[in-house]
């Protein structure tokens, strides 16, 4: 049956070929990358592509030698020069469904100009092309200003010239915005005005643009784009949405644009900054960037799939901001359309699964790994905590000679009161005589005789049960101290207030297999903390052990100590996510838990440092077995230093003078001041890989679960292999990334740069270069400027300039009949765009005009205004604004909630930071409109350039219309403007005296606070009027 | 250069507008972009959407947590048999479990402490827990024999809502709004509205545009003073200073427009246009004193109070009414792994009267026809109990192998029961209905074909059903 119709096809063929080929015979020679490949790749690759899986017929059309080779069936798919013998042609070209490709139920069909296309193709000899992104990058010559010179050699292609020069105020402006995000002053725009006359437009113009790459509102500026491509947010993701601190990477950022840190060193740092020879603490900082994923807190998480994704997110952003490579699509399957195969995927993951984090996030702070990152500031604040704490101890010091002196009178008759080292010792059980606080429960809980006096002794039965104590969290610092005498080391729980519900929320001290086990637990077993000996202890001996805490609830926060030595621990489970209470747990239990049942053994001087971590000094001399006063007795020659450590530390609590006692506590003080201001610095979440590393693995279908083949890590074989020699980790990849060899980098970096200045890249897909992408709009001018950037040092200051220097950039936005009808999308540039501003942008400029803007460079974010309600109706998390100048800072400060964006930006087309976006959506809806006409932000922002225009515009309306006109345009109204807005304010001022009860109410504090001197209605009046003006169209446009 | 579907309704007034150059723009251009006709032609995708499609639009009742099924819809009588002993191993089947049950001991059967009667001449099955809903299932069609991929709330809803379990993709809404378009110029086609409390929080993501352009994002509705967020014009502006200001901008926004001739200027004056009769129609639409006595007997009492489930309920009809596709509700707090009883009794004095009193609403006012109401969370819950079984309390852990869902109207068969688990309520025996199977289903009859209704992003056409889903003809009349 298929026979008769392709004989069919082929004599129609022949006849209607003469009349295609002289449709086309006008046209320049085809492109398979430019004409071809967008066809087969949308209409065929899925199914006769790179993916392996999913080929049909065993049929490829992406590779020449496969399509033009004799199927089994003996047909070709594709015969060079011959469309009328080409399988693939006459099944495209095909009306019966059962033959016709793509098949009708892929919904996809090629037009009849695309089937011309395919055939025309063909017919010239159907000559294939790599994929031009893959390509070397190669710099074409270039005369003059190469960017004027490439796109007006494409403007002469399309018959179009270029547009004049805009006005010198557009231009000040235009710049202004693109370069730092605001818009100039009144000043700058005379200055600028008057230099242009004096030396020239050109000559001032450079200086404005060196003016602004100098200017730290740069730094800010571009710090946006990038925050937006990294998924920065301030908080987790996910269900819970905890916060996160990563502030301090945000602000290496804008300091590395500042400071114009080379691309391929800010390349390097933020992705492999950690595993650079003795990476500075900024180098540490920095990659944060593959920190910024979400990463999930919740309960009952399977720790591998998010594992998985944490991987998967840093690959999937780290290929599409550096490669423009949608990776992605070959997590499950080979990819479709790219070369890029399904464990080549895999070989990307593998660089970034060795991160050391547990795979669930902590709930309410920073994940591991991280470290603390304090400011120049605040380092330099640490160092007179530390300073304050070296004075007292050298006073002490000082004090020795009367110490000693005074200490060895004491040991004459020290009667000291047990215990000694009593600095927040909260609870102490001796287990010597009858205490209320101890309760012996069921038989077989004794006391006996201990390491002092008696000792806890349990037989395996009864336990004794004491207070309840607070603090024992992951989430607060605490010590526990004890004499350990096991009986039982294969299993039993020895200290336990775990709660007796399945959730068991509380500590748990056990034996296990021989080994000290010590849990601290949220929820079990999905938020533990559990670490053990890896030594085992001996059954029958007498040992000393402490526990403590840091506070940071991460298992390496918690440490062993046996005898006063430091224990290397296995960890067990390091998931120990939620916040607990300091008041959460049961009373606790010697020897018995509700979950693991008895113990049999003795404990002895049982304590409890419930807001302390005791250092290793303290561990050590906890580990005396003598009392102070047993040491006294010792020869000063016999004691050991622990011993005499002990023993000082119980003369300063108890037998020293008041004025030395003073100086212990200073000392004290001191430390404790140390300790809690270190505890308040921020940190920031950083790439540590586990030293071992994790294995990777091919996920079936993407699944995290079903395991495939191991893989090692590896750059995809389309693109240039790694060096020889060096070792292949995650640095490897970052340098590979930079390499001059690289085809993608530079590219993708020069088209997103071009993108920020002219609203769309050359490739219009930023975030795909591959077959799927765009094809760039002027290759060459891309090659050009990728080959520049990469040759001159990756330097970004000097590429933004390049642009916004060019003819091109400072041409006239005004769009003409013509250009409408020849170029309506204005691909080929015979115009600047005229863009609408992005959400931040618009904020910012409202504080700006209105001289609320509160600059100030980095620091933590800011919570800006939002309403009411709108975090506690959808979650348990409560949003207060800031107070004063939090409320006015630019908006790349403001708190960012992953799962409830402030609404302002979300309203206002701000990229999801829920993942990397590359590309700015630009919309235009009512809410927007809302927005800016409502928002109180925005409404304050007009009440304070009204109060501007009264104060500082001059005495008449016209005066005071044009300044205002002039601080949000850059340029004076024109008359008929100017005089629509007199009769405007006129209108507005009737409508408020006419019902001055309806003038707004002005803020009496705060930095929006009305100016008490104007009058009321004057006031509404040019409110109003401002509120217009911040809403024009040109305002809110970069022309 | 935006595919923005609000613009698309503009362009051939732009086009016509170009025409004329920059020519006098006097009354004429403005009238015409003023004319809601014009306004209202935001279209869907064309050549999308079949001719007569079943249902118009839908009001979906997402129940977030995970609603128990054992203790509403799926009767199990074998658990009173077996209750509080181990659950077989015959039954986990490998079944991977939540870290949070996975360290318990024991996995006792709980069995259901609601007692369960057959309601209608369906003869449904229903829990005395929702006496209100047991009154309307003969225009309900459950389907028992849901099942979905993911065992934790935040990608188990992404799952729902997205048709995808990690954030990026569009919401069911959104997908909506960009393939039916919007049938009322004065309100958005997609409205999304909050109520409850509980742990689990709900995110912008659920109801955002993922990579669809901004405009179809849900618009969250909200009690209070600005139903829609900064509708209100500030302290001290009348309608009629808004008015002027809005004819000063327009005016002076048109000067500009003659100057750059940029089209995007008048597609931006319409917009503040829409805003403008947003402010008069959102504050009519949410004002529910006039709707007379009859209604709150039908919603609940709560129905006057804005912020409850029940208002929105009743919101929600009245967004129907007025034409917007898709309206969701998200009531918190199903989330019932401990104090079930007390918890489920809680969420459905919250939620049942107004459910039952939407569906008999529509019924008489002749909208359930053509429009869907969708009722389910986002998982099921275990047969186990979690945490500790007591003789009146109990908790259960989140399942995904089976819970049950409901759809009325739009053409869904009403008073029918589709699919089955095994006596345990813990495995599908019979006609298993995925997550992408529901939404391929729910397309169909607003006659789009799920497979056709696509976006290109990074390459790629997605859809709401990823590359899965089938149309579930049984469960259609």
């Amino acid at each position: 049956m298929a026979r008769p119709l392709r004989s069919f096809l082929r004599s129609f063929l022949s006849g209607v070929g003469l009349v295609w080929g002289a449709a086309a015979s006008a046209a320049e020679p085809l492109s398979y990358n430019r004409d071809i490949r967008p066809i087969l790749s949308e209409n065929c690759f899925a199914c006769h592509g790179p993916d392996k899986a999913k080929q049909k017929g065993r049929l490829r059309l992406d590779v020449r030698e496969i399509a033009t080779q004799p199927a089994k069936s003996g047909s070709v798919a594709i015969v060079p020069g011959k469309p009328e013998a080409s399988e693939a042609l006459m099944r495209i070209l095909a009306s019966d469904p059962e033959e016709q490709m793509p098949p009708p139920a892929s919904g996809h069909t090629l037009t009849a100009a695309q089937k011309d296309l395919v055939r025309r193709w063909i017919n010239e000899g159907a000559a294939y092309q790599r994929h031009w992104a893959f390509e070397p990058i190669r710099q074409a010559p270039a005369t003059g200003n190469a960017i004027d010179f490439f796109i007006r050699q494409r403007l002469r292609q399309a018959g179009l010239q270029p547009s004049p020069a805009a006005s010198p105020e557009t231009q000040l402006r235009r710049v202004s915005l693109d370069l730092t995000g605001l818009p100039p002053t009144g000043a700058e725009a005379s200055a600028f005005l008057a230099d242009a006359s004096q030396r020239g437009l050109d000559a001032a113009y450079e200086a404005v643009v060196d003016r602004l790459l100098k200017s730290p509102r740069y730094g800010e500026r571009m710090a946006w784009t990038w925050l937006e491509a990294a998924r920065y947010a301030d908080t987790d993701g996910y269900q819970n949405d905890g916060p996160r601190e990563m502030w301090r990477w945000r602000d290496w950022v804008i300091d590395a644009f500042n400071t114009n840190l080379p691309f391929d060193q800010f390349t390097i740092e933020q992705l492999a900054g950690d595993l650079l020879p003795k990476p500075t603490h900024e180098q540490l900082i920095a990659t944060g960037f593959n920190r910024n994923n979400r990463y999930n807190s919740e309960e009952g998480i399977p720790i591998d799939e998010f594992l998985l994704e944490n991987a998967v997110d840093r690959v999937d952003t780290t290929s599409t901001v550096w490669m423009g490579l949608t990776a992605g699509c070959a997590r499950c399957h080979d990819h479709k359309y790219d070369p890029l195969s399904q464990k080549e995927y895999y070989q990307l993951v593998d660089y970034f699964n060795d991160v050391a984090e547990s795979g669930r996030a902590t709930r309410g702070r920073n994940s591991e790994p991280w470290i603390k990152t304090p400011t120049p500031d605040q380092r330099a604040k640490l160092a007179t905590f530390e300073a304050k704490a070296s004075q007292a101890r050298a006073a002490l010091q000082k004090a020795e000679p009367e110490i000693r002196a005074a200490q060895q009178t004491w040991e004459h008759d020290p009667a000291p009161k047990s215990p000694a080292l009593r600095q927040g010792l909260d609870f102490h059980f001796a287990f010597d005589a009858p205490d209320e606080r101890v309760a012996a429960k069921e038989s077989g809980a004794t006391l006996q005789p201990g390491v002092q006096g008696t000792a806890a002794t349990l037989t395996g039965q009864g336990y004794f049960e004491v207070d309840k104590i607070p603090g024992l969290i992951g989430n607060g610092r605490f010590s526990i101290a004890f004499w350990l005498k096991p009986d039982q080391v294969e299993s039993g729980p020895v200290l336990s207030n775990e709660a007796a519900v399945t959730v068991r929320n509380g500590i748990l001290v056990e034996m296990l297999n021989g080994r000290l086990r010590w849990n601290i637990n949220t929820r079990w077993i999905s938020g533990v903390s559990t670490i053990e000996t890896k030594r085992s202890l001996t059954p029958g001996e007498w040992i000393h052990v402490t526990l403590t805490n840091d506070g940071t609830q991460r298992a390496v926060g918690m440490t062993i100590y046996v005898n006063g030595e430091e224990q290397a621990v296995n960890v067990i489970r390091n998931t120990n996510s939620n916040v607990a209470s300091r008041k959460e747990g049961t009373a606790l239990r010697v020897g018995y838990s509700k979950h693991v049942g008895h113990w049999r053994g003795q404990i002895d001087e049982l304590r409890f440092y419930t807001t302390r971590t005791l250092s290793s000094d303290e561990a050590r001399s906890l580990a005396v077995r003598e009392t102070p006063a047993t040491i006294a007795r010792l020869a000063e020659s016999a004691r050991t230093p622990a011993q005499r450590q002990l023993l000082r530390i119980a003369f300063l609590e108890q037998g020293a003078n008041p004025a030395q006692r003073d100086l212990f506590g200073a000392l004290q003080q001191a430390e404790v001041a140390v300790v809690a201001y270190d505890d308040r610095l921020p940190s920031t979440m950083i790439m540590r890989d586990l030293p071992e590393g994790r294995p990777s693995f091919v996920r079936t279908r993407g699944v995290y679960d079903a395991l495939g083949e191991r893989v090692q890590p590896g750059v995809p074989e389309i693109l240039p292999a790694l060096p020889r020699g060096v070792k292949n980790d995650r640095l490897a990849f970052a340098r590979w990334l930079v390499s001059p060899e690289h085809p993608l980098t530079a590219r993708v970096t020069v088209n997103r740069h071009w993108q920020l200045l002219f609203g769309r890249g050359f490739v219009t897909t930023a975030e795909d270069f591959g077959a799927q992408g765009e094809m760039p709009s002027h290759p060459e001018l891309l090659d050009w400027l990728a080959a520049e950037f990469k040759d001159n040092g990756w330097d970004m200051k000097a590429l933004m300039k390049r642009m916004v220097m060019s003819a091109t950039y400072r041409q006239d936005s005004t769009f003409t009949t013509e250009l409408q009808q020849k170029d309506p999308d204005n691909r080929w540039l015979a115009r600047a765009p005229r863009l609408r501003l992005p959400g931040n942008v618009l904020r910012d400029q409202a504080f700006m005009v209105s001289g609320l803007l509160v600059e100030q460079l980095g620091g933590p974010s800011v919570f800006a205004y939002q309403p009411d309600g709108l975090w506690e109706e959808a979650s348990n998390a409560k949003y207060t604004p800031g107070k004063g100048a939090d409320l006015y800072r630019r908006s790349v400060y403001t708190y960012w909630k992953r799962t409830l964006a402030p609404p302002t930006m979300a309203l206002l087309d701000a990229g999801d930071r829920e993942y990397c976006s590359v590309r700015q959506k630009s919309t235009n809806t009512p809410l927007q409109a809302l927005t800016l006409l409502n928002e109180p932000t925005f409404v304050a922002a007009a009440r304070k350039l009204a109060e501007r225009m009264l104060t500082e515009g001059g005495a008449t309306d016209s005066d005071r219309i044009a300044f205002a006109f002039r601080l949000v345009a850059t340029r004076s109204p024109k008359p008929a403007e100017l005089q629509m807005l007199v009769s405007a304010l006129a209108e507005y001022r009737t409508a408020f005296e006419n019902d001055s009860k309806t003038a707004p109410a002005r803020p009496k504090k705060g930095k929006a606070a009305g100016a008490t001197n104007l009058p009321p209605v004057e006031l509404a009046a040019a409110t109003a009027l401002a509120n217009v003006l911040l809403n024009l169209d040109e305002v809110t446009t970069r022309e | 250069m935006n595919d923005d579907r609000y613009h698309a309704a503009f362009r051939p007034t732009r086009r016509q507008f170009l025409g004329r150059a920059t020519a006098a723009m006097g009354g004429f251009a403005l009238a015409s972009l003023l004319d809601p006709a014009l306004a209202r032609a935001a279209p869907g995708r064309p050549g999308l959407i079949a001719a007569n499609p079943k249902a118009k639009r839908v009001i979906y009742l997402f129940q977030s947590g995970g609603p128990p099924q054992h203790d509403t819809f799926d009767y199990k009588p074998h658990l009173d048999t077996v209750h509080g002993q181990e659950t077989p191993a015959s039954v986990f089947n490998g079944q991977r479990l939540t870290g949070m049950t996975a360290g318990q001991s024991s996995f006792p059967i709980a069995r259901s402490i609601f007692k369960f009667q057959q309601h209608g001449k369906s003869r449904a099955w229903v829990s005395d827990v929702m006496p209100h809903l047991a009154g309307v299932v003969d225009e309900l069609c459950f389907i028992r024999s849901m099942h979905t991929e993911a065992i934790n709330h935040d990608p188990a809803i992404t799952f729902l809502q997205t048709g995808f379990q990690i954030a990026g993709r569009p919401s069911i809404g959104a997908w909506m709004s960009y393939g039916l378009g919007s049938e009322n110029a004065n309100l958005p086609a997609f409205v999304a509205m909050l109520s409850g409390t509980g742990d689990q929080p709900l995110y912008d993501r659920l109801w955002g545009a993922g990579f669809l352009p901004s405009v179809h994002q849900g618009v969250r509705f909200r009690s209070g003073k600005d139903p829609v967020l900064y509708l209100n014009n500030p302290d001290g502006f009348s309608d009629g200073l808004r008015r002027k200001t809005l004819d000063h901008l327009g005016a002076l926004n048109r000067m500009r427009l003659d100057v750059t001739g940029d089209p995007e200027i008048e597609t931006r004056i319409a917009q503040y246009e829409m805003a403008y009769r947003m402010q008069s129609s959102v504050p009519e639409l949410t004002d529910v004193s006039r709707e007379p006595a009859s209604t709150f007997e039908l919603y609940g009492e709560d129905a006057r109070k804005p912020g409850t489930y029940a208002y929105n309920a009743l919101i929600a009809r009245r967004l129907s009414e007025r034409g917007v596709r898709f309206v969701q509700l998200f009531h918190r707090g199903w989330d019932t792994h401990g104090g079930l009883p007390g918890q489920l009794r809680a969420r459905c004095k919250e939620t049942d009267q107004a459910t039952a009193g939407l569906i008999k609403d529509l019924k008489q006012r002749g909208l359930l026809d053509e429009t869907l109401v969708v009722w389910g969370g986002e998982f099921g819950r275990t047969v186990y109990c979690q945490g500790d079984l007591a003789a009146n309390n109990y908790g259960r852990d989140h399942h995904p192998r089976c819970f049950t869902m409901w759809v009325a109207g739009g053409g869904f068969k009403a008073g029918f029961t589709y699919g089955a688990t095994d006596d345990f309520g813990y495995n599908i025996v019979e006609n298993p209905v995925s997550v992408h199977d529901l939404h391929a289903t729910l397309l169909q009859q607003l006659g789009v074909n799920h497979e056709r209704l696509t976006f290109k992003f990074q390459g790629r056409h997605f859809r709401l059903t990823d590359i899965h889903g089938s149309v579930v003809r049984n469960l259609l009349a």
